[in-house]
């Protein structure tokens, strides 16, 4: 069985039209593949930015996979969301990246979107707060049925990453 | 055989001179090349940038090919549409790029260009938007006979592509 390991951090965010973010991520995998230590979900802490614009997580990421093939590589997804002083949450984003493929350390700029509803829901937006979600958060890296979706660009995630391979070239796989 | 993994995403496009952007997308091999898991063709949300002039779409890439030989490697080619706000869709550049042919992660920026008619119609396709279309939308990626084609430059479509490929050693391949 060949084994994955990727360990790094989620750095930060910048690009939001607001301060006071936090981020809920996961990681998907495809059924091949086997979580053996880490945690694949997590939710950072709410960050303000102090001097300049990105918003400082540094959150952890150990993971360790087992697999026996490289389909469904794992993938980082993750939503963006804002908290005002009320303690309100709203959705800032959507973005997922894949974990890179090749070893080494590496930087990865996740860009993020979120829904965009019809003028009337975006007025209402500008004035309450809210605003559309995704029924399925899969949409977010699963590619199927897009094309009816509006959305609008937000701002990008850093991560950095570093990936160690074990057994890969017993199966055959150059690096 | 040899197999090759593509795992990435379309991040986003940039320079174009409208927002509201979506793109139709697909992945053309030669008749040697299997493909064993993934779409090989979608089509994004549509995106309206916000800061910035970067659309975001964040569109999954998953592929696993399965080939004989090298001939006909893997080329994806890319149309980016614009929507408006009465839902009618105008073509804004056709584009195309090889998928990288060595295993790593790689930034593949995509150029796009647009067929540009006689000045009358560049003047109708101010007022009423519309314009030409290619025929048969293989000569993105053919080459043959393009010496009668009249195109104007467009943005750039941004990819992350990870490309992992086993058993080619075996086959002779360097890398």
């Amino acid at each position: 069985m060949a084994e994955l390991h990727v360990i790094g951090q989620i750095v930060g965010a910048s690009g939001f039209p607001q301060n006071s973010l936090f981020c809920k991520w996961g990681v998907h995998t495809g059924g091949a593949w086997r979580l053996l230590s880490g945690l694949k979900e997590g939710q950072t802490q709410v960050d303000v930015p102090q001097t300049g614009d990105m918003a400082f997580w540094s959150h952890p990421i150990d993971l360790h996979y087992a697999t026996k093939g490289i389909q469904g590589w794992p993938k980082v997804h993750l939503q963006v969301w804002h908290q005002d002083s009320f303690g309100r949450c709203q959705l800032f984003g959507y973005g997922y990246c894949h974990v890179p493929s090749s070893p080494g350390h590496h930087r990865v700029r996740c860009v993020t979107w979120r829904p965009l509803g019809s003028w009337q829901e975006q007025l209402a937006q500008t004035f309450v707060g809210g605003g559309a979600q995704l029924r399925s958060p899969e949409l977010v890296y699963s590619g199927a049925d897009r094309y009816r979706l509006h959305t609008e660009a937000m701002g990008t995630v850093e991560l950095e990453l570093g990936v160690i391979m074990r057994h890969f070239d017993k199966y055959g796989v150059e690096s």
